[in-house]
């Protein structure tokens, strides 16, 4: 497994883990463990009450390797990507809403939708590079994870985080998350942070 | 001046926020109210549309720079144009002017700057040959930053006048010397009546008598309505909707087709490009309701209004496909012949993924966004779960 894995230097690893500004609730999702079990996605559904149709978030199968090639043995991997929100730094949701009814929230950095504002345009969806935005055809508005603003309220942790069967997910405050990630997972693990301008605080790690 | 009995501040600023297009559409950049406004801090913007401090003194020049007519005063442009309807002299030029311009006057203001297209072109409605207005040097008037407020109204109104194959030089402005105004119109009733200068105390009193107590029901209990309901309800442009009253009414008028260059002129026209999604944010957050669109099973169809549109940009801002064009280049004889005119023009189809509707012929089966998103999901799906690269 080690060379699917390979080390990084530990100055890219630090890089990788630095902190975007003030406080910062967000996640982060282990891929080594998820088993696209989709636990997720309903406790996110049950705990929302979303429509058919609407997840805020989603686990993505990512297939890779040649089956086919009969010169070698079959080099299949499926991987397992759930795709929250990923409450960016700089959301190009918030920049692209023409009614000023997203707002990044500046104590904890959560991303929210006002659905009183909202006018169900879907210019948010157009602008997100994560596709995290979900149109409620029954309100007309959008909406997208909160990190379960609610249960958060209520010191709890998301749905997600809970129910995962994997322990793939956690959540915390940035700071925190990294120092978790230091401590759980050393330097053997590529840490992704995606590559787009709108300053992504959802960890990835595999 | 007819104050009659309210003894109140003169004259506020009223704001209808419905018609703002700054409260509207949070990426607008319309700032015509704060720009002529000769008080500084008298006018603030933000995403929530005007607050009028304090320091206001009612002079009136955002009133007339509002392209949408979401400020106001008590005494409307109605009111003032029906003053300019009765006059001593009717075969003598109609006279407007400023509080320090010396001689003659048919109405006076205390700065030119609170008139606005409809009250210049209204007394040439009740008859007049020309319209005067007078007005000293403004660079020693403390209200000079509005200067530029009212030549742009003289502008627009000639503009309107050629349109119509009426001679522009029916509106003048003469430069008088310092003084005082001497006003012409007939006499009006100063105040009121003494039977209703009493009546408005008895008003108030049983106005204060009506008034909810402790008992009543708490204001704030009462449901406000979300702006996404408000902007669904577009209000009546009342500057707009005077000035074409005027238009109208305008004698030997023969509207002319023909362009013209209305830079920094409350009028447009609008063009829309083939990038448009039939997503209709023009449509809800044009603040005057110029846009509109109509749509069947399987055809769409989104046209405007020129002679409502005021040139606020917010369609053009708001636009997330930057489908609109608004430009200077108006037809002005629009105005007088309040025609609708098509912007786009389109196969409507339903996506079967979000089952809601797009511009598209019908052998697509899923709108551009569901497309566009499940791609972008996925590319960064992959992107995350690329082994061994420090993708940071």
């Amino acid at each position: 497994m080690t060379e699917k894995n390979p080390v990084i230097s530990p100055e890219i690893f630090e890089r990788s883990l630095a902190k975007p500004g003030p406080k910062q609730y967000t996640l982060w999702i282990d891929l080594e463990f998820c088993i696209g079990c989709n636990a997720c996605t309903m406790a996110c559904k049950a705990e929302n009450n979303t429509p058919l149709g609407v997840d805020y978030t989603r686990v993505i199968e990512i297939e890779e390797g040649e089956f086919r090639d009969t010169t070698k043995a079959p080099n299949m991997a499926l991987t397992f990507v759930p795709m929250p929100c990923m409450h960016c730094g700089r959301p190009a949701c918030q920049a692209a809403c023409p009614v000023g009814a997203i707002t990044k929230r500046k104590e904890d950095g959560i991303v929210l939708i006002n659905k009183d504002k909202c006018i169900g345009c879907r210019y948010c969806a157009w602008a997100c590079p994560y596709g995290a935005p979900q149109f409620n055809a029954e309100a007309r508005v959008m909406e997208k994870c909160t990190l379960c603003v609610q249960r958060l309220e209520q010191g709890k942790v998301p749905a997600c985080v809970e129910t995962c069967v994997g322990k793939t997910r956690f959540f915390g405050e940035l700071n925190e998350l990294t120092s978790l990630i230091r401590e759980k997972r050393s330097r053997a693990v590529s840490i992704t942070v995606a590559g787009s301008d709108t300053g992504p605080s959802t960890k990835y790690t595999r | 001046m007819d104050q009659s009995v309210s003894t109140g501040r003169e004259q506020p600023i009223l704001i209808e926020n419905g018609l703002c297009s700054r409260y509207r559409c949070s990426q607008s950049s319309c700032v015509e109210c704060m720009q002529v406004c000769p008080v500084p801090d008298a006018i603030h913007l933000s995403g929530e549309g005007a607050e009028i401090s304090e320091a206001c003194i009612a002079c009136g020049a955002c009133v007339s720079a509002c392209p949408n007519g979401a400020l106001g005063q008590d005494i409307n442009n109605l009111d003032l144009g029906s003053r300019t309807r009765n006059r001593e002299h009717p075969s003598e030029p109609f006279r407007i002017a400023c509080d320090r311009a010396n001689g003659k006057a048919d109405l006076v203001l205390s700065c030119l700057c609170r008139l606005t297209e409809g009250v210049v072109l209204e007394p040439l409605r009740w008859g007049a040959q020309s319209v005067e207005l007078r007005s000293p040097d403004c660079s020693g008037c403390g209200l000079h930053k509005t200067a530029g407020q009212w030549k742009k109204v003289i502008k627009l109104a000639r503009g309107l006048l050629e349109s119509v194959n009426l001679d522009a030089g029916r509106i003048v402005h003469l430069t008088t010397p310092l003084g005082t105004p001497r006003q012409t119109l007939p006499a009006q009733k100063t105040g009121v009546s003494r039977r209703d200068f009493f009546r408005a105390f008895a008003d108030k009193w049983e106005e204060a008598d009506a008034s909810p107590g402790i008992d009543a029901e708490d204001p704030l209990d009462v449901a406000i309505t979300p702006f996404r309901d408000l902007v669904r309800n577009h209000a009546e442009n009342p500057k707009r909707s005077h000035l074409l009253n005027v238009l109208q009414a305008l004698p030997g008028a023969r509207p002319l087709k023909a362009g013209y260059a209305a830079q920094g002129l409350p009028v447009a026209s609008i063009e829309i490009g083939p990038k448009c999604t039939g997503c209709n944010v023009c449509e809800t957050l044009c603040p005057v309701g110029a846009i509109h669109h109509s749509d069947s099973e399987r055809h769409y169809e989104l046209s405007y209004t020129p002679s409502l549109c005021t040139g606020c940009r917010v369609c053009e801002e708001a636009c997330f496909h930057r489908a609109v064009r608004v430009s200077d280049n108006v037809d002005l004889s629009l105005l007088f012949l309040g025609t609708q005119q098509k912007l786009v023009t389109g196969e409507k189809n339903t996506c079967e993924f979000c089952r809601q509707p797009f511009l598209g012929s019908t052998d697509e089966s899923f709108c551009p966004l569901c497309i566009t998103t499940e791609k972008r999901r996925e590319k960064m799906a992959r992107r995350f779960a690329r082994r061994g690269t420090e993708n940071v």
